[in-house]
């Protein structure tokens, strides 16, 4: 894992130090134009600013924090600190630190949105193949993966607004200020957000148990005149969520991606807002911030993942 | 082919002598996989419109009918018109090039990147194999969502970019199942008979691996097609993507039309009915062909051959 998390931070650095040349000249214009200090600001003054003015392994090590600074403080990614964002002069971490819980609770609230559905139908599915039950639980996880995400968010923002006068709210109701309301702006993002997961881990679920249920044990619990309960819950799905939960865990930067898409449609100042408003003003060390910040959390989950194994499965142990 | 797939369907082995990989893949979807066959129907349907745009939209993908603006689909405009009177049916026709070209590019950039990697990170294993699969680990860390945004950000959008970006990244993640293919076949006595009679390893990699590795290879091809098509839908619905004012139908979906929507629902309707249904079409095939090629991966019937659970009688 330390290698992960080195070649994790070179690349999100290399990423920043790819900025093409011209995009400094272009930066300066912008910027001088934006606060009205057209001679003050040279591209060797952003370029110092920028800290790219110096070799760039003392460039990497500043901005992880093992190389002392021009005043020879230690201030990098280490010490908590990802810079100062070009245009809003905050620092970064406070910028995203503040939209943090939003993106969280997207999160989280889809993914237990498209659990609590998918392994319930999968489960179904399975033990009830080649039922009408079993066909309808496959349409709705094959649409559920075909339907674009960012599609389906414009039509709800769209239809139910024409025919019925109502449509989802777009401003942000904080979660300390009204909690009722709060979660209720959340639960049609949380949706379609958690679409895709849901759709595939009903399909996962649905192939693994079908797998899982021809097995000799299984044979043997039902023998043993188990209730169907204990057979398909205590003895089958246990089994069968190993590989589910792998897909799951692999899964995790595709929900993370998408809430770029679905805060950008229905405006919540979660991380995705943030990232697509630095993308549209150039603000490379807010980029290069939320790159840090979200592939460390999908590290995290990786961990999780392989916690969550042990759990499932007794014969494995991490010593 | 491998050891599973005989077993299981001994009766497809007796046929398959004399055909290749790509006729024998073909005859067993016709026969086993009628939603895939569905699935590539669209799919040629979507190519053809693709191929011949200029024959059957009507008017051009830019083409402005100022008097026209914002009209509701009738027997002039099928669809209906955008904000500045360009015929939504014409752009969504001239679309499809756009994404045809995205899909099909995209996918065979990640099958060519996917190889690449997997083959030489999964046969010369040791020390090439470590430091590629930790920068790989590395790089499947950032969501590939992330990765394109950040990446189009710096290279500035447009149809070659896209291509590039998507291709990369997928390709790059998917080396994976190839390096897996790879090790599990490098190992087989044939490859230590070759190189007794001293190939070389270039040989060895591309007479004697690559034609066992061709299963998943094809797999990565028909899977992720749809998968292009759908990311860049959603970089050009942010502003990432394909620039307008190219017809693209995830663009159509965004920018300067998006206010008029609530004039014009069509305007959201349409694009994002063409997008669904070439993604459910390319999904399905690609499931199709996956679950004939690689038996690990079977969904539901194909494995059991229609086979149900057993379950007491109460």
């Amino acid at each position: 894992m330390i290698p992960t998390i080195f070649l994790v931070t070179v690349l999100v650095f290399a990423l920043v130090r790819f900025i093409p040349g011209d995009v400094i000249d272009l930066m300066v214009s912008e910027m001088a134009h934006g606060a009205g200090m057209e001679t003050e600001l040279t591209a060797e003054h952003l370029r110092h600013v920028m800290g790219l003015d110096v070799p760039i392994h003392i460039q990497y090590g500043r901005w992880v924090g093992i190389v002392p600074n021009q005043d020879g403080s230690f201030s990098g990614a280490l010490q908590g600190d990802l810079g100062m964002s070009l245009w809003r002069y905050e620092s970064v971490r406070w910028e995203i630190f503040k939209r943090l819980p939003v993106s969280f609770e997207l999160g989280l609230f889809a993914i237990m949105i498209a659990l609590s559905l998918a392994l319930p139908i999968g489960t179904y599915s399975a033990i009830r193949q080649d039922t009408m039950g079993d066909y309808g639980g496959r349409t709705v996880a094959i649409l559920a993966i075909s339907i674009p995400s960012f599609w389906l968010g414009t039509m709800i923002m769209i239809y139910p607004s024409i025919y019925l006068g109502w449509s989802p709210p777009v401003k942000y109701i904080p979660l300390v200020a009204d909690p009722l309301a709060n979660l209720g702006q959340f639960i049609i993002p949380a949706v379609i957000l958690g679409m895709y997961l849901s759709g595939t881990t009903m399909r996962m679920t649905r192939t693994m148990m079908l797998e899982v249920l021809r097995q000799d044990y299984i044979r043997t619990a039902w023998s043993k005149g188990l209730r169907e309960r204990t057979v398909v819950l205590r003895h089958a799905l246990k089994n069968a969520l190993i590989p589910v939960v792998t897909m799951v865990g692999l899964l995790m930067p595709v929900v993370i991606g998408g809430s770029v898409v679905i805060e950008t449609i229905f405006c919540l100042p979660g991380i995705g807002l943030l990232l697509i408003d630095a993308l549209r003003t150039r603000d490379y060390p807010v980029i290069s911030g939320i790159n840090l910040v979200l592939a460390s959390g999908v590290l995290v989950i990786n961990l999780l993942v392989d916690l969550t194994y042990a759990w499932l499965d007794p014969r494995i142990q991490y010593k | 082919m491998t050891e599973g797939s005989r077993e299981i369907s001994p009766g497809v082995e007796e046929e398959r002598k004399g055909r290749g990989l790509l006729a024998e893949l073909f005859i067993r979807l016709i026969k086993e996989k009628p939603l895939g066959v569905v699935g590539g129907v669209i799919v040629l349907i979507v190519l053809l419109v693709a191929i011949f745009a200029n024959f059957i939209a009507p008017y051009g993908m830019n083409e402005i009918h100022p008097a026209d603006r914002l009209g509701p689909p009738s027997a002039q405009y099928w669809l209906g018109t955008d904000q500045i009177g360009r015929d939504l049916f014409s752009r969504i026709v001239y679309g499809a090039r756009i994404s045809i070209s995205v899909g099909l590019a995209g996918s065979a950039l990640t099958t060519v990147v996917a190889t690449l990697i997997g083959l030489i990170s999964g046969f010369f294993g040791g020390k090439t194999d470590i430091t590629i699969q930790r920068f790989v680990d590395a790089w499947m860390c950032f969501p590939p969502l992330l990765i394109y945004l950040s990446v189009m950000a710096i290279l500035g959008p447009g149809l070659g970019q896209v291509i590039a970006v998507l291709g990369i990244t997928r390709g790059i993640a998917q080396s994976r199942i190839v390096r897996g293919a790879v090790i599990g076949i490098k190992e087989n006595v044939y490859v230590e008979a070759a190189r007794s009679i001293g190939a070389s390893n270039t040989k060895i990699l591309i007479r004697h691996i690559l034609p066992n590795v061709m299963a998943p290879i094809i797999t990565i091809l028909a899977v992720s097609c749809g998968y292009m098509i759908l990311s860049e839908a959603t970089l050009s619905f942010l502003g990432f993507g394909v620039p307008p004012p190219n017809p693209t139908w995830g663009g159509m979906l965004s920018g300067a039309g998006r206010r008029f929507m609530y004039h014009a629902p069509w305007l959201a309707l349409w694009p994002g009915v063409a997008l669904a249904s070439v993604v459910y079409g390319l999904n399905m095939f690609g499931d199709a062909v996956r679950d004939i090629l690689d038996p690990r991966m079977r969904g539901g019937l194909g494995r059991y051959g229609g086979v149900k659970v057993e379950k007491p009688k109460k």
